[in-house]
């Protein structure tokens, strides 16, 4: 046999035997690829996925908040989070060392984060971009930056409780909760798989995950506006010294709400700092309304033919309801014999309880159900009460005669304000609402708000007429002091006692408001306002609602430039004269000015007034202010206990430091915001005293 | 006697004759090195366009980088001229700065007149 001839059967055999061997490889291959594919695939894929894949994050902040003019009022930035990466940081102890000042969080605290056994944990999100500065250039290892959404209010503490806030990732109150879904963007990734040193790998597949922006929210708040309702509340917070100032103003022909505040608020930024006034009271909170409520009473009556203006009434001072005596407001002296003019210009409970007495419960209580109260509005606002009034089986005489003038039911300033719109616009019941459109990113609008009709509740004519009633409570009755010259007013004042835990009123404690618009004859506002339990001057709707009622529509008119009333249709402006309040109580003297278009100003502490100015019989415009000085004696001679003169405007205190014998050392301009010496100290005349003035709202 | 059983054909590679064999070899080595050559060089086109590609995108992730950062430039710029026209630091600056100060009553005039009166002015 020759030795390099090989038989064919050998050759078969051995290529036998390669083939098993080449199909046993292939077969553990395959064995091996189905392990890792299929069995440990979601854990290796886990594993290796960060290594392989790198993330770009596209665009997806939260949506801006704008007011009616497109001006910015919530709007989002980026900051970056602070993470580590365990296992890449070197000195742990160091790092911790160096940071914890940074991040205002304690070293062990930090060193414990530092040295878990985790890929990567937060060390603090979203911090601010000097610190974020200051720790990239310690460039330690193992810290890690990661960009976040963070939310800005520009101005401030404005319109806080109706933007609300954003906590770390959403909305957590007020318009920024009610649309957390138009809002919150979602952030989006491109996906791609990188070499060792971070690059993408060409021609690799990428995978785009699109964000979802956040949308922008427009509004019917004007800024300005709210800006001079909340400027002149925080005055009011200065000059009353209340527990609480509030506001709300609308379009009365669309039910746009234009303005919504109330003082104390919050900061939007360090929003846990003032829990207790996340929510707005316009909206959320609701009380006794007091005699604002009169106006459904009279329109009731108007609308049902019961009222008539010449008709002559007699108010004793109180009235006898089913064996129970209720008082009129003037403390049982009682306004005499008077027109059912008079009785609305002068606000006369027993006049009212007639009123409602001839309409019978369930025409009355029609009429404020139609009016929209003891019901939710709608408005798109988190937490809106409902307020409270009678089921018609629970209305005897008594609740009858109490609801008729805003005892013993509760409203909140939204169902008031959207009443009054009604008597603005001719009868219409309107849904008031905040947010006039949404829309995307390009601009385009996905939501459009048009204004709703509730319903027709009382008839053109008899708006007319009640516009007209209320326009005679500004010229002659007690919302004289919120006239405003120049324009046709239609307003109404009302104290509402304060209901305290148990049910019952509690002493001395009042919500002072007043309701009106402007221009009477074409309304293009409509504002309400209210300060409960001031501690300093009168609490009576037309001593404090009045002035700030007038410096909000003041301010709004020449804002809005609308143009004087015609001169024809005004009031005359005549001049009145002082009366002489000199040993009368405060009340007593508040009662004596409410009808005469003076505005009473205390000085001092005490029972009795002992000195005035301008003095008595002097002949002065209307809505001038009478300052007086109170004390426990007649005798005010020898050393002076200094005034309180915050809240006052530069005339005023200077007026009044004058009056004592004293100096005004003036700085800044504004109202008194601070003095020196402070109130209460004794003070010898001719003494200076260094008063501070200063715009009221904080910064 | 069984007849003797026929013998197994042997392997008998095709024989060539060894001038033919040596010709064949050069025309081979030839075809070889042309297509070593040809492989090299699209290699070489494909290692450059490959290169390219990473340039290309390590430029296109600076850029993304950059776009980054003049995004949140702008939003911080936003933010700031927000803060800079609130109504309560324009109000601030006026009464700081410029020194304005509200009317007292009596220095502000409101003019009326009928309407029949501003529109015979206005003709």
């Amino acid at each position: 046999m020759n030795e390099a001839s090989v038989t064919l059967s050998a050759v078969r055999r051995r290529v036998m035997a390669m083939f098993f061997v080449i199909i046993l490889a292939v077969l553990a291959l395959i064995g091996r690829l189905a392990w890792l594919q299929i069995v440990r695939s979601d854990e290796l894929y886990a594993a290796a996925w960060e290594q392989w894949n790198r993330s770009v994050p596209a665009r997806s902040p939260r949506g801006t908040i704008y007011d009616c003019e497109g001006r910015m009022l919530a709007g989002s930035t980026t900051v970056d989070t602070i993470a580590a990466i365990p296992a890449q940081v070197k000195d742990p102890n160091r790092t911790a060392e160096l940071l914890a000042p940074l991040l205002d969080l304690p070293e062990s605290e930090l060193l414990e984060r530092l040295t878990m056994d985790r890929s990567s944990i937060y060390l603090k999100r979203k911090v601010s971009p000097e610190i974020s500065r200051k720790i990239r250039k310690l460039d330690l290892p193992g810290i890690v930056f990661t960009p976040e959404g963070q939310r800005y209010y520009p101005n401030g503490t404005l319109a806080s409780q109706l933007l609300g806030f954003v906590g770390m990732d959403e909305g957590l109150a007020g318009l920024e909760r009610y649309y957390e879904k138009y809002l919150q963007g979602k952030e989006g990734y491109l996906l791609f798989p990188t070499d060792n040193l971070g690059r993408q790998i060409p021609h690799e597949v990428k995978r785009f995950v699109p964000p979802k922006e956040g949308m922008d929210l427009h509004l019917t708040i004007d800024e300005t506006i709210q800006y001079i309702v909340e400027r002149e509340l925080a005055r009011a917070m200065i000059e009353f010294q209340p527990k609480q100032a509030l506001a709300i103003a609308a379009d009365p022909h669309t039910g746009a709400i234009l303005a919504a505040a109330s003082k104390p608020d919050y900061d939007p930024l360090n929003y846990e700092a003032g829990s207790d006034y996340w929510s707005l009271p316009p909206v959320t909170s609701s009380y006794e309304p007091g005699s604002t409520f009169k106006l459904v009473t009279l329109c009731a009556a108007v609308e049902e033919g019961l009222y008539n203006e010449k008709e002559q009434f007699y108010c004793s001072g109180s009235v006898n309801v089913a064996g129970r005596k209720i008082n009129c407001w003037t403390a049982g002296r009682g306004h005499g014999s008077i027109t059912y003019l008079e009785a609305v210009e002068s606000s006369c409970n027993p006049a009212f309880i007639n009123l409602g007495e001839r309409l019978g419960k369930e025409k009355l209580f029609g009429y404020i159900r139609a009016f929209g109260y003891g019901q939710r509005s709608g408005i798109d606002y988190p937490g809106e009460s409902e307020g409270l009034i009678f089921d018609l089986e629970q209305v005897g005489p008594v609740e009858l005669a109490t609801s008729s003038f805003g005892q013993g039911i509760s409203a909140t300033p939204l169902q008031q304000l959207m009443a009054v719109s009604a008597i603005a616009n001719g009868g219409n019941l309107m849904k008031p609402y905040l947010v006039e459109k949404i829309c995307n990113i390009d601009g385009e609008m996905v939501y459009e708000r048009k204004p709703e009709i509730v319903r027709q509740v009382i008839s053109r004519s008899t708006a007319a007429k009640v516009t007209w009633l209320m326009e005679n409570v500004a010229i002659r009755g007690s919302a004289m002091n919120a006239a405003i010259e120049g324009y046709r007013i239609a307003a109404k004042t009302g104290t509402a006692q304060k209901v305290g835990p148990g049910g019952g009123y509690i002493p001395g404690e009042y919500i002072v408001s007043l309701i009106g618009f402007l221009p009477a004859e074409d309304p293009q506002i409509v504002l309400y306002v209210a300060v409960d339990g001031a501690t300093r001057g009168v609490q009576w709707g037309s001593q404090i609602g009045a002035p700030i009622f007038k410096r909000i529509m003041t301010d709004v008119l020449n804002y809005l430039q609308v143009p004087p009333s015609e001169s024809k249709a005004l009031p005359e402006a005549k001049p009145v004269k002082v009366p002489d309040l000199c040993g009368l109580t405060v009340d007593e003297a508040a009662a004596r000015l409410e009808t005469a278009g003076l505005m009473l100003r205390l000085v001092g502490e005490g029972q009795y007034i002992v000195n005035q100015t301008p003095k008595s019989g002097a002949s002065v415009p209307r809505q001038t202010q009478i300052v007086v000085y109170l004390s426990d004696s007649e005798n005010t001679s020898g050393g002076i206990s200094l005034p309180d003169l915050r809240g006052f405007t530069m005339k005023e205190a200077g007026e009044v430091l004058n009056w004592l014998g004293l100096y005004l050392q003036a700085e800044g301009s504004g109202v008194a915001v601070k003095q020196e010496p402070s109130p209460g100290t004794p003070v010898e005349p001719g003494e200076a005293v260094k008063v501070i003035f200063d715009a009221p709202l904080e910064r | 006697m069984s007849p003797q059983p026929a013998p197994e054909p042997r392997y008998q590679p095709a024989g060539k004759p060894l001038q033919q064999k040596k010709h064949r070899r050069v025309g081979l080595k030839r075809k070889l090195f042309l297509l070593l050559l040809g492989c090299f060089l699209l290699g070489l086109v494909i290692i450059a366009q490959y290169s390219s590609m990473v340039a290309l995108n390590y430029r296109l992730s600076q850029a993304e980088t950059r776009l980054k950062e003049l995004d949140a430039e702008y939003r911080q710029l936003e933010q700031e001229a927000a803060q800079l026209s609130s109504l309560s630091r324009i109000e601030l600056i006026a009464r700081t700065e410029l020194g304005m100060r509200e009317p007292e009553s009596g220095q502000l005039m409101v003019l009326t007149a009928s309407r029949e009166r501003a529109s015979s002015m206005g003709e």
